[in-house]
């Protein structure tokens, strides 16, 4: 995976990572999502999934870490787009009970 | 660093030496090969250099015989050359050189080459210490790992088949199965994120958990939340683990399942070949450190009706969820005895195709037949005088607690108290029997017949009657009894089983007909009767009382 691209609208920054997003795409990940959690213009942290083909769980493991980070300054995840491979995963693990999950 | 230089003009070597020795190597003298291969028997050095023209050896010939002898040691060599003869160049590549130097040798160029081998080697041999390392902290753990799981293989009943497909050595999928008090059956399936040792380590607190309160015929529900608060205290943010746990109760007929993060689990059944799917209902473990609302699922099931299930390493051989829920369902049709092959036969036909990512396990799992319960009578004493020296009473409302979370623990304290594990297996059934009764029957006014029309019928109008329940206490008292005070030697448990109901007309119940013992009700009695005999009913039937040699 390449890092995600970061695009910011208002109060709300979109991180869009692609292709396969595993255990070697943290890093990456981290340094395009971490500024938007210290940004104070960002409430909302919006992961487009579109673009990604697969997740592993350390990938999942990546955004409950992104997610706790920002919880803890008052912001919000939400994940949009993911694929029908993807979405039965994210339900199996509930996190479309943990993170607002939507199709835009 | 120490240098093995092998040169027949004594010269030459002695120049190179005193360059060496300068720049801080350590340097071995060799005139030829046959000399040099006998200096590397004694001690392997870190860098060789040798001629390629020499009486008995050449280097060409020494090469060969280094690569031979060095084993996994990296140890390079450095070839002196009097012209480009690229045909040399190239045998002397392939016997094992790495750099080649003309000759006459130039001081500087000399130094630099070696000076950049002798890193190279130095890198190469610290990864080689640390690789090392890391291969002795991954056998240490692998040690702990199979040491949790294999008392639970060794009980492994012909009813339970399981494999795992890993992609390293140390895996983060557990498996698990052991049979708790008072016959019923218990199996786990956990899949920890991530690979290698990093998952396999956090398998541990989830495994070892799972024995302790398993063993102990704790509730499924419990067992989740213990795991799942110590896995949030344990691991960091990112770290969790998916869980199926089952537990049947073969002399009900109930099997439980719990799905925390797993595909969808498949029961086929025997008589019908229907098929019935638990889907996870769970957040996996280690997430959520308030978790509340624990779903277990409990069906009917009779001998011969077959799960199957599967971690999430399953989704990397199928794209499609279709496909993927037809090779499940697919699963739960093979038979214990023979499935084994064909499973593993069908899994590794669909890896040949796809890049296995995750570690895969599958389980399969037949409802076997039930036994009927084997009494041990416990080694009659002779009744004694002795002291009541501790006693424990718990009273409880039936609108909060269950039986089956509290027997574990009123079992927990009796074993710190020195009670013996077969004195305490035995009054784990004695309890749980003795609470259920007062509950049921004392307390909420359920006639037990009423389990003959199924477990699910029985459940249903027991939830009605804890709903219109006006409240009232079982209670229990455990006294410990000691032979000697000093130095202290337990003697006895004397029980005592009451609630505040109206209590019953045992006296009928004495006189009907041996029970069935395979029948879904009317055994309770019967069993606490075999196990403590001096087992006897108050006046107006809501109290119990027995005791039991430990």
């Amino acid at each position: 995976m390449s890092n995600p691209s970061v695009k910011i609208q208002g109060a709300i920054g979109t991180l869009a990572p692609s292709g396969r997003f595993t255990a070697e795409s943290h890093t990456g990940f981290k340094e395009a999502a971490y500024p938007l959690v210290e940004n104070p213009a960002i409430t909302t942290i919006c992961i487009d999934l579109a673009a990604v083909s697969y997740m592993d769980s350390s990938s999942l493991g990546s955004l409950l870490l992104l997610r706790e980070k920002a919880n803890a300054k008052g912001k919000k995840i939400t994940l949009r787009n993911p694929n029908p491979t993807l979405m039965p995963i994210l339900k199996m693990i509930k996190f479309d009970k943990l993170f607002e999950t939507s199709n835009s | 660093m120490q240098i093995l230089l092998v040169e027949d003009d004594a010269a030459t070597r002695l120049m190179i030496r005193r360059v060496l020795e300068k720049e801080g190597f350590g340097v071995t003298e060799a005139a030829d090969g046959v000399e040099a291969m006998a200096c590397f028997g004694l001690a392997p050095p870190d860098i060789v250099i040798t001629d390629y023209q020499m009486p008995r050896m050449d280097g060409l010939q020494l090469c060969r015989e280094l690569k031979e002898a060095r084993g996994g040691l990296f140890i390079p060599i450095v070839m002196l050359t009097a012209g480009q003869d690229s045909e040399l160049l190239r045998q002397s590549l392939q016997a094992g050189a790495s750099e080649f130097l003309n000759k006459p040798v130039q001081v500087e160029e000399l130094v630099a080459r070696v000076s950049a081998l002798a890193s190279m080697a130095g890198m190469h041999n610290a990864l080689a210490v640390a690789q090392e390392k890391t291969l002795g902290e991954i056998a240490i753990v692998k040690h702990l790992l199979d040491r949790l799981t294999s008392p639970g293989l060794k009980l492994m009943p012909p009813c339970f088949a399981m494999e795992t497909l890993q992609t390293r050595r140390i895996n983060g999928d557990a498996c698990a199965y052991l049979r708790g008090i008072g016959g019923t059956h218990f199996g786990l399936l956990c899949d920890a994120t991530g690979h290698g040792l990093v998952a396999g380590v956090s398998t541990i607190p989830v495994l070892e958990t799972f024995q302790a309160m398993a063993s102990r015929d704790v509730p499924l529900e419990s067992i989740y939340q213990e795991i799942n608060a110590k896995l949030c205290r344990l691991l960091p943010a990112d770290r969790f683990a998916c869980l199926i746990m089952l537990r049947l109760d073969p002399e009900l007929g109930v099997l439980s399942v719990l799905n925390a993060g797993m595909p969808d689990i498949f029961l086929l059944r025997k008589a019908t070949h229907a098929f019935r799917s638990f889907e996870s209902r769970n957040f996996p473990a280690g997430i959520l450190a308030n978790c509340d609302a624990v779903e277990v699922e409990d069906v009917s099931v009779v001998p011969g009706d077959r799960l199957f299930a599967c971690s999430d390493g399953l989704l990397d051989l199928f794209d499609g969820e279709a496909l993927k829920e037809a090779f499940l369902r697919r699963g739960a049709r093979y038979s214990i005895a023979g499935g084994h092959a064909l499973l593993r036969q069908a899994f590794n036909r669909r890896l040949e195709n796809v890049e296995q990512h995750d570690d895969l396990t599958w389980a399969l799992w037949e409802v076997p037949p039930p036994v009927p319960m084997v009494i041990e009578q416990s080694g009659q004493m002779p009744e004694t005088e002795s002291e009541e020296g501790l006693a424990l009473q718990f009273d409880m409302d039936p609108r909060i607690h269950q039986v089956r979370d509290l027997v574990p623990n009123i079992l927990g304290l009796l074993g710190f108290k020195g009670v013996s594990p077969a004195a305490l297996q035995q009054l784990g059934i004695l309890l749980t029997e003795g609470f259920d009764n007062a509950v049921d029957h004392g307390l909420l006014g359920l006639d037990s017949t009423m389990k003959s029309k199924g477990f699910e019928a029985y459940e249903a109008r027991r939830k009605v009657a804890l709903g219109d329940f006006q409240g009232g206490m079982a209670r229990c008292r455990v006294a410990l009894h000691y032979a000697t005070c000093m130095p202290r030697r337990l003697h006895r448990l004397h029980i005592e089983i009451s609630d505040d109901g109206p209590g019953f007309d045992w006296k009928a119940l004495e006189q009907a007909a041996a029970p069935d013992l395979l029948a879904p009700h009317g055994r309770g009695i019967p069993l606490m009767k075999a196990l403590a005999p001096d087992f006897r009913f108050s006046e107006a039937g809501n109290t119990v009382s027995f005791s039991l040699a430990c």
